[in-house]
């Protein structure tokens, strides 16, 4: 009964119909309980939100775009490179066949210096990225 | 007057301005909503900076099929939610079957009552119930989200949002009931 009552009166309260003479016939007491609940329940609970908040998010996105536009440039400019030897090598083997083959055998004797300078540069790139990451503060 | 479409389009095209327009309109949700589930002031701000970001992030897929608030406050629950499964105790604040039997602290309504706070003293018992009960009751009352926005925000279904509100607030009614009286009797 006491379980149905308080059903009533969460449901009346709820669509406003606090006159109802439904209510009547339950305790005036739990009637007022219930308002007051259901008052502070809406009322807003003291929030701190830092000073500026909005412009910290937009400000670590801005680092974050920025970041993410380096590591395309760089990327970019990676396959740039790789275009110019390309095309390079394959205008100096029609000019002068054996001299782009000297070169090519240079290239492919001292491969492991090429391709570990190649894995550093990517190495301190990702270090750069994931560890310098600023951390904004508020 | 803020224009949810046209933010959205502008955001869309790299305004950060725009975003930023928008994070105002939403700090005090976003805030709201993961500040009920964590109580670490240090660890909400962090993961309302994270909510926002994804917001960012994801805006493009944003489908219009909600309100744009119902999709922030789903991304800032889930948020919430998956850094108190990362972090808490596994089994810690779940959902006792038996709500009768939750145990609030041992503070004593009178401890309370110097404050003369009603508001302040329900809403330390509000931060003791489970967290879905929070947040339930905190979507509704605070955010004023419909059922249906509720259901879509935490996927649970809107029986159960009914029961947790229903049972949430009986149980708050009672110890408000016991504070109330206690207050009287101070003043007589």
């Amino acid at each position: 009964m006491k379980e149905f009552d308080d059903q009533k009166i969460q449901k009346l309260i709820e669509e406003q119909f606090m006159g109802e003479p439904m209510l009547s016939s339950t305790d005036p007491k739990d009637k007022e309980v219930y308002k007051q609940l259901f008052e502070i329940l809406g009322e807003e609970p003291s929030l701190t939100i830092p000073l500026d908040f909005s412009g910290k998010v937009t400000a670590r996105i801005s680092v974050r775009q920025a970041r993410a536009g380096d590591v395309r440039f760089y990327l970019f400019l990676l396959l740039i490179c790789l275009l110019g030897f390309g095309i390079g090598f394959i205008l100096l083997r029609l000019a002068d066949r054996e001299f782009s083959m000297q070169l090519a055998a240079v290239f492919m004797q001292y491969k492991f210096i090429w391709l570990s300078g190649l894995f550093l540069l990517f190495i301190v790139q990702y270090l750069d990225f994931t560890i310098k990451r600023p951390t904004i503060k508020i | 007057m803020f224009d949810e479409n046209e933010i959205i389009s502008r955001v869309l095209h790299k305004d950060l301005r725009a975003f930023e327009i928008l994070v105002k309109q939403y700090e005090r949700l976003v805030f709201h909503v993961v500040g009920r589930l964590v109580h670490n002031y240090g660890d909400t701000q962090d993961i309302c900076q994270e909510v926002f970001i994804k917001v960012h992030k994801n805006l493009g897929s944003f489908e219009f099929k909600s309100k744009l608030s119902t999709w922030i406050a789903k991304i800032a629950y889930l948020t919430a939610i998956n850094y108190l499964k990362k972090y808490r105790n596994s089994g810690e604040d779940e959902v006792s079957e038996d709500m009768d039997k939750l145990h609030f602290t041992n503070e004593h309504p009178e401890s309370v009552l110097e404050k003369k706070d009603t508001a302040a003293y329900v809403n330390m018992l509000i931060d003791q119930l489970p967290e879905q009960y929070r947040i339930v009751l905190t979507l509704y009352h605070l955010n004023e989200f419909s059922y249906q926005e509720i259901e879509d925000i935490t996927e649970m279904p809107e029986g159960t949002i009914k029961s947790y509100l229903f049972r949430g607030r009986k149980l708050l009614k009672e110890k408000l009931e016991v504070y109330l009286k206690s207050e009287w009797h101070e003043r007589v």
